[in-house]
């Protein structure tokens, strides 16, 4: 194995290389995934030789990657001409964005962790400033990948799915990109109510007050914003399931799986309009386990490549070996 | 807009010369980021090539002819406890293209130290 060079902004140059050379031929890929490998170690070893500082070489690294987006870009266009081909299983990708969302989901909804109920919001807020800013900026990063992630997974099940049935793929799409827009401002939030958390212990008593409301009113923007993502996904899961049900891409039986999600989300809706908070608890996490669940199977099985080919007469199934677009 | 075969654009021009300079002084042979480094010190520029433009002009000059490439032993490598170096040659024909390019467009020299051209 070679030796790499380490750090944040090495992994994460290297991941824009991973993700722009995606699908092209293992020779083509290597050769670029060696060439910035090596030129990162370089450019490491040879400005600490310089006595640059190691947050300084950072900078420069990633302005230099940056600088270079477009040529990457531009490179792998000319290198493959404009009719792109995709070497990489549309099937897999579709299984891995759902299993992706799976994840996106546990942290979009763990940003509701904090009670926004006025008596007692004080000690939330304390809560909150106790996490180190750190701790802060993982998971708002986790989170903004999360939203990305969402919006990004929506286009490639719609590429995936839009050969089965384009109208519903393109509902369940936009559903999930919607998420994943929602999933982003509900980071913005957390951020904005963690910076006023912070803001509060440190305010003298005469403006803490006003710190409290305004980070109040963050904290109940973003829960609220979590109710609408939940059912944004729920919709777009039912969508997914609807055409990989019909085209028997996936077990049979995940269709009862998917039908109760779609009993339970009436029976949501009314239970949080009757105000029986226990109940629209209770019915929340069953609902999202079973949307959980449909996700992890079909992800998996998706991924896994143990789909059938479908028999409708006339449909060009798409990716099943390879695809181009 | 296509340009014609065989021309040569800034940032490859400033490869070729690097190239060539570091030939002169016994490194007949050079990994990617000492090319960019050469440039810069070249050009006097503050910044290095972007990776993206200057392996997307390296790819290109090689599938041209105006450079050959291989990747190096990988004892030499492991024995610096460093990745493999993919290692540049400029080629007879290079040498040929960069000396032309320079004598039609005595003026470019000075865009030339500019730095990464945009195409």
């Amino acid at each position: 194995m070679q030796p790499a060079p380490s750090g944040l902004v090495a992994a994460l140059v290297q991941l824009w290389a991973r993700i722009y050379t995606v699908g092209l031929p293992h020779g083509a890929r290597q050769r670029r995934l060696d060439q910035i490998t090596s030129d990162l170690w370089e450019h490491y070893e040879d400005r600490r030789l310089d006595g640059i500082s190691p947050a300084l070489i950072n900078v420069e690294a990633l302005e230099r990657a940056a600088r270079g987006v477009f040529a990457d870009l531009l490179w792998r266009f000319q290198l493959e001409g404009p009719q792109m081909q995709l070497n990489f299983p549309l099937q897999r990708g579709g299984g891995f964005c759902l299993l992706i969302l799976v994840g996106a989901i546990m942290l979009n909804i763990s940003a509701d962790g904090y009670d926004a109920a006025a008596p007692g919001f004080d000690g939330e807020l304390r809560r909150l400033a106790e996490i180190t800013d750190w701790q802060v900026q993982v998971y708002t990063v986790l989170q903004v990948l999360a939203g990305i992630g969402m919006i990004g997974g929506a286009c490639l099940v719609y590429v995936y799915l839009s050969n089965y049935a384009r109208v519903q793929a393109l509902l369940a799409s936009v559903a999930l990109a919607g998420a994943g827009l929602l999933a982003l401002v509900t980071s913005a939030f957390y951020m904005v109510t963690a910076e006023l958390a912070d803001e509060y212990v440190l305010a003298a008593p005469e403006r803490a007050e006003s710190v409290l409301v305004t980070a109040r009113g963050s904290m109940l923007m973003m829960s609220a914003l979590i109710g609408p993502t939940i059912l944004l996904l729920a919709i777009a899961v039912l969508g997914f399931a609807a055409i990989t049900g019909r085209h028997h891409l996936v077990p049979r039986w995940l269709g009862f799986v998917a039908g109760g999600v779609s009993l339970v989300i009436p029976a949501l809706v009314i239970a949080v309009a009757a105000g029986a908070d226990t109940t629209s608890w209770i019915l929340s996490i069953i609902g999202l386990l079973l949307m959980l669940m449909w996700l992890v199977v079909a992800g998996g099985w998706l991924l896994l490549g143990g789909s059938r080919v479908d028999a409708s007469p006339g449909l060009q199934t798409p990716g099943i070996a390879s695809s181009s677009v | 807009m296509r340009r014609k075969l065989g021309t040569l654009i800034p940032i490859e021009v400033s490869i070729l010369t690097a190239g060539l300079s570091m030939l002169r002084i016994g490194q007949g042979e050079f990994h990617g980021y000492a090319i960019a480094r050469e440039i810069r010190d070249i050009e006097a520029a503050r910044k290095l090539t972007a990776q993206g433009t200057l392996y997307r002009a390296l790819d290109r000059l090689e599938s041209q002819g105006m450079l050959e490439s291989r990747l190096e032993d990988a004892e030499a490598a492991a024995q610096e406890s460093r990745p493999r170096r993919r290692l540049y040659r400029v080629t007879v024909q290079g040498e040929a293209a960069v000396a032309s390019a320079v004598q039609t467009r005595p003026s470019g020299v000075s865009k030339l130290r500019r730095g990464e051209a945009t195409t």
